[in-house]
């Protein structure tokens, strides 16, 4: 009975995303569409690279609850500087922004020795208020042709840059986590962070890296943001955090850490993705779905805490 | 970072506790006078008045978190249920029903809700910020579904009157109901044998459970409680604007947060003063109602209330002699 179990849990995501992907496909033509399944790519664009690092902190044993106020300050920021005619320098800020943010959730984590979800929750707050303040609660326009096809808008081998960057992303941080003495001790860390300190890890520098890469990614995340509309908004990413976790732990990622790839990361990525896609085609309207998406998250922890009941005792 | 770790020197953490513990005391005595010197609309009995009735929604759903908090818990979804409740208040009014019926109901409701997060999280084992994030994506979708994301006026007036304009003994009735509030959770939490025990559950809940104190009904409990507080809160706030309205930006959940932590509970169980909560609820409300007063962009308020929680979190691991590394 636990080996049926351990498959429900190792397995029950490509089935689950195969059977919806298949049902929506027969019910709906636009669905199957092959444009609308290349659209899917890019729409899960923002939401898989947010669900990367997601899975890197979660590994870990942390919660970041300030990717979604940190993307909207990246986002705002980075307009504000190509309103301002700076081109390029842009970049660089919007990446500066989001690795500072990161570093004040670390050094909050590390030095302070504050849960991540109070650290975070921290930053979510002054990255808010930083984004409303800065936006007057009006829309950032700007105008850079140059930005929007490079993060988003441009076409690369049939599919928009967006998308090319989640690949990107998703690839390295894959490699990071499975090939990189970086990756082996994010895991080791979030197994048993007792042990990884006394075994010499150098758990502080750990927290620290992780941190700030996530905080810099969400300046990556902010400037697709808005290259793909064209405009930024202080309330342009608020609640991606739930969806960046709830790709990871739907995934299978591990919450308390230690368990969990990249790869099923992005099919949990792709699951929300299809889902969202499909829904919106089948007119299902956005707040159903954040009701199903929450329901569903809920379900899947519980489903992995019953799928591994017996492992303690078995 | 590793063997360096060290515990603060005793005196440095004395200093740090003495600090913690008058944080929300002098915090509040410092908005105060600072928007009485400021601005001349603020020290006077009217203005008063309305910052109490405004943040009686503020105080009801802190009392809560200083409890779910003291367990080393977390409840993320309240501004959301909050919303969802009020939505589901105004349109049962709507509807014909008479208030008393729609209070009963809400009040259900609320305590249906936080039954769910906690046996969810108890019993299934699942961290509560992840349960109640779950709860917070549930109730914001259900108050746009059942509203199409427009707000639901409340034309009851006997009701409108009763929970914002009312008086009771020359005071305003939100203030009664957050007293009372606030006596009943105080009471159970420091004379009653369930809520001296939530000290240690918070504490250590194996070495509790050892004790023979029943952990995983006093945790549910607890989120029972705060369901209660929130549906409370619900009634106030919907009284307060009219209407029952979708909401997606967790304001009130973050402010209940900062109260308790300003309030120097300690983010990982066992110690908060739900005395010390109502300081920090009142600093928040002041900062609230003083920043509104002085046309502060509304904004900037987020950064001053992180920086304030910053300054609290801070001050309590330095008291609790966290390891620095």
């Amino acid at each position: 009975m636990s080996t049926s179990r351990a498959h429900l849990a190792d397995y029950g995501l490509v089935l689950a995303v195969v059977l919806i992907a298949g049902g929506l496909m027969l019910l709906s033509p636009a669905f199957r569409d092959p444009a609308n399944l290349m659209g899917i790519g890019r729409q899960v664009a923002i939401l898989g690279i947010a669900a990367a690092a997601m899975t890197f902190v979660i590994l870990a044993g942390e919660i970041d609850l300030s990717v979604g106020a940190v993307a909207s300050a990246c986002a705002v920021v980075t307009a504000i500087a190509l309103a301002q005619g700076w081109g390029a320098l842009a970049i660089p800020i919007g990446l500066v922004v989001g690795g500072a943010f990161g570093l004040l959730n670390g050094l909050l984590i590390v030095v302070v020795a504050v849960p991540s979800f109070i650290a975070t929750l921290v930053s979510f707050f002054i990255a808010q208020g930083v984004a409303l303040t800065l936006t007057g609660g009006q829309t950032i326009l700007f105008d850079a042709d140059w930005f929007r096809g490079l993060f988003a808008t441009g076409s690369l081998l049939g599919n928009r840059s967006a998308f090319w960057w989640l690949v990107a992303v998703a690839l390295v941080l894959w490699w990071l986590l499975a090939r990189t003495r970086f990756g082996a001790q994010t895991y080791a860390l979030g197994g048993d962070a007792q042990s990884a300190s006394m075994l010499g890890l150098p758990v502080g520098r750990l927290r620290l890296a992780i941190f700030t890469m996530t905080g810099a990614l969400m300046g990556l995340v902010g400037m697709i943001l808005i290259a793909r509309i064209g405009n930024a908004r202080a309330d342009g990413a608020i609640g991606l955090e739930f969806d960046a976790i709830a790709a990871a732990v739907i995934g299978g990622t591990r919450l308390g850490g230690g368990y969990g790839t990249m790869p099923r990361t992005m099919l949990g990525v792709l699951l929300i993705g299809v889902l969202n896609n499909g829904l919106a085609i089948l007119n299902v309207d956005f707040n159903t779905q954040q009701v199903i998406k929450g329901v569903l998250v809920v379900a899947v922890v519980l489903i992995d805490r019953w799928a591994r009941g017996r492992e303690g005792s078995a | 970072m590793s063997a360096a770790a060290q515990t603060p020197p005793a005196g440095a953490r004395r200093i740090a506790t003495l600090a913690r513990d008058a944080l929300p005391y002098a915090g509040l005595i410092a908005v105060i006078l600072f928007f009485s010197l400021s601005s001349e609309f603020f020290f006077n009995t009217r203005n008063f008045e309305r910052l109490v009735t405004d943040s009686a929604t503020l105080m009801l759903v802190a009392f809560g978190m200083t409890l779910v908090i003291l367990l080393g818990e977390i409840d993320l979804s309240v501004s959301a249920v909050v919303a969802l409740l009020a939505v589901i208040l105004a349109q049962i009014m709507a509807a014909g029903a008479a208030w008393p019926l729609a209070v009963l109901a809400i009040l259900l409701i609320g305590l249906g809700i936080g039954l769910l997060n906690g046996a969810i999280a108890v019993l299934g084992d699942i961290p509560s910020f992840i349960v109640t994030l779950g709860m917070m994506a549930v109730a914001t979708g259900l108050s746009y579904v059942f509203t199409g994301s427009i707000s639901v006026a409340i034309l009851n007036e006997p009701f409108l009157v009763l929970f914002y304009d009312a008086r009771l003994l020359t005071l305003p009735v939100p203030l009664w109901i957050t007293a009372v509030a606030f006596a009943a959770t105080l009471l159970f939490l420091t004379r009653s044998v369930p809520g001296r025990e939530l000290f240690a559950v918070g504490a250590n809940p194996a070495a509790a459970g050892l004790s023979g104190v029943p952990v995983k009904r006093r945790k549910i409990t607890v989120f029972a409680i705060m369901g209660v507080l929130v549906a409370m809160a619900a009634i106030l706030s919907a009284a307060r604007l009219g209407s029952g309205a979708p909401a997606s930006v967790p304001a009130l959940t973050l402010d209940a947060i900062a109260a308790v932590i300003i309030g120097g509970a300690s983010l990982f169980g066992g110690r908060a003063s739900l005395v010390r909560t109502l300081m920090g609820a009142a600093l928040i409300a002041v900062l609230n109602n003083g920043m509104v007063l002085m046309n502060v962009n509304i904004d900037a308020q987020y950064i001053v209330k992180g920086v304030i929680i910053l300054l609290a979190v801070v001050l309590e691991r330095l008291a609790s002699g966290a390891r620095m590394s």
